[in-house]
């Protein structure tokens, strides 16, 4: 040691207490500039080297999208007016934006009525193994091209069945749409008789053909009768008790062969218990 | 006195010696530091994500809510999540494509090759065909941690790896770890950007953005720690896989329905 000492001239111990120096120095600077919280945590130096402030920053952040309960609290009949149809799968903000504040900031949400939006998900692509293949979709470039889809469907109630085929921009179409024969034929929409009334959903012109310039051109529409007309909902599907959609089903072979259903079922009043039971047993002895 | 070391003293050192040196390395491996943090706290979570392929129909709508939701430019060609596309053909090819992140779902069956244009494959030809949600696998292991320099990225005591932004230099290393390139530089800070899974949502007990705006249940989100937690019990129960297992990152993000061309 003495020694050591003994050749350690100036030109060895200036530029050390230099050094020296530079350390103390750094270790000041260190002290100040990180932060206290800064250091090894729970999951040890690999991968718990951290300041704890930056996990309650990350909590900090702003909620922007409030979720689809948010908005039933004020938009409850338009929350439940798509409860029954399969946009009800959909969030709200997905098409409205994220709501953030509203009604305070924003005011008022935005409605994306872009085909792009619809086309996200209805494109129709062939996707073996995907979902994508079930979901029903169009060719975007034949399928009115240019048109936003909400003049036709109703984002809310996007089942066929509710189609706008009256809207101004259709006039030229053949379908005119039930508020077309609502006009006239108001009986047949108030007859109910106090049933359950599962065929109200479907489109007079489904079954009728399209009303053109009825009672003009023509004066007289067809009703089509066939077994094949119904059969397309109510055939019962392989292996399961009911047809799509929940659908109450046939098994067309097995089920009155032949006959036209409208013989026993009443197209406008089709539940059960408004069976024709006089036909059905004349039927069942013939 | 003399220089020789005597056998009485010398046996005493050693063992001094030994025991100091063992004592610590054992208080630290036989139980990991999760484990304490658990045993600690009491009511552990461990955030955990299902994303079912089957369920995925490629709308995108996760990856417009996560933009939104957690302020990543969005005309920028940078996600937290992204979905990709899948085309299997019948002659043995492979075509995948994540335009735009898949932002704005796939609407045309036209695959994008980027600069070398873009490919129509007709319907016929296909084998099978998917969309794959990814985004942070949220790993027990993270490679992207291990190489932060300045103890800039984490993973919190509840499963999730963040980033600290005011702690960042933007050296870039972790954008290069990380196997599933789940992270970027956020165009506006200049920072590592990753999926923190709605750090800020979850620990309110809301769902993370994209699981939220998913209408087919394709995306889940849910505490590992729980057994009654329904992504815990699919977890658990059902025939899950992650992405390179043979990193040995292991990934918190379980898949239902990967192919193996998907990595």
């Amino acid at each position: 040691m003495g020694m050591a000492v003994r050749y350690m001239k100036s030109h060895v111990w200036r530029p050390l207490l230099v050094i020296i120096g530079l350390v103390i120095l750094l270790l000041v600077f260190r002290h100040f500039y990180v932060p206290q919280d800064f250091g090894v945590h729970e999951n040890g130096f690999t991968y718990g080297l951290y300041r704890t402030g930056a996990v309650e920053d990350w909590k900090k952040v702003t909620v922007k999208y409030q979720g689809e309960e948010s908005c039933k609290a004020c938009h409850r009949d338009v929350f439940e007016s798509r409860i029954l149809y399969p946009h009800k799968i959909i969030e709200c903000e997905n098409c409205h934006g994220p709501s953030g504040d509203h009604p305070t900031d924003p005011a008022k949400l935005p409605v994306d009525r872009s085909r792009e939006l619809c086309l996200r998900c209805h494109t129709k692509l062939r996707y073996p193994t995907s979902a994508r293949a079930g979901i029903v979709g169009i060719d975007p470039t034949t399928h009115n091209p240019g048109f936003e889809c909400s003049k036709c469907h109703k984002p809310h109630q996007p089942s066929v069945q509710f189609l706008r085929f009256s809207t101004e921009d259709w006039k030229h179409i053949e379908y005119r749409g039930r508020d077309y024969c609502q006009n006239c034929h108001k009986s047949e929409f108030d007859d109910e008789g106090g049933y359950p009334h599962p065929h109200a959903a479907i489109e007079c012109e489904s079954c009728h053909g399209p009303a053109r310039q009825h009672p003009t051109d023509p004066p007289k529409l067809a009703i089509d009768t066939t077994r094949e007309l119904c059969l397309g909902c109510h055939t019962r599907l392989p292996g399961s008790s009911t047809a799509h959609d929940g659908l109450k089903g046939v098994n067309p072979v097995g089920h009155n062969p032949g006959v036209e259903c409208v013989k026993c079922h009443n197209p406008h009043r089709p539940a059960l218990q408004l069976l024709d039971w006089t036909k059905v047993r004349s039927f069942e002895r013939s | 006195m003399t220089d020789a070391i005597s056998r009485r003293d010398f046996l005493k050192k050693t063992t001094i010696a030994v025991a100091g040196v063992l004592v610590p390395v054992a208080a630290f491996e036989i139980l990991s530091p999760d484990r304490v943090q658990a045993l600690k706290t009491g009511d552990p979570v461990r955030w955990a994500f299902v994303v079912d392929t089957y369920k995925c129909v490629g709308c995108g709508f996760c990856v417009k809510a996560c933009k939104l939701e957690n302020e990543v430019p969005y005309d920028a060609n940078a996600s937290r999540t992204w979905v990709e596309r899948y085309v299997l053909t019948k002659d043995g090819g492979f075509h995948a494509d994540s335009p735009m992140a898949g932002r704005d779902g796939y609407s045309s069956p036209t695959i994008d090759l980027n600069e070398s244009g873009s490919l129509y494959i007709p319907p016929e030809d296909i084998d099978k065909a998917f969309f794959v949600p990814k985004l942070c696998n949220q790993c027990e292991k993270p490679p992207c941690v291990q190489v932060c320099p300045v103890g800039a990225t984490f993973r919190t005591p509840d499963g999730v790896v963040l980033v600290d932004r005011t702690w960042c230099i933007g050296c870039g290393y972790c954008i290069m770890a990380c196997p599933y390139g789940a992270r970027f530089f956020h165009p506006v800070y200049h920072t590592a950007e990753k999926c923190t899974f709605c750090y800020h949502r979850i620990t309110k007990g809301l769902k993370s953005a994209c699981v939220q705006a998913c209408p087919f249940g394709a995306r889940q989100l849910g505490n590992l720690n729980d057994p009654n937690d329904p992504v815990a019990q699919v977890i658990n129960t059902e025939r899950v896989g992650v992405l390179r297992k043979e990193y040995g990152t292991k990934p918190q993000v379980f898949y239902i329905g990967l192919d193996r061309e998907v990595r």
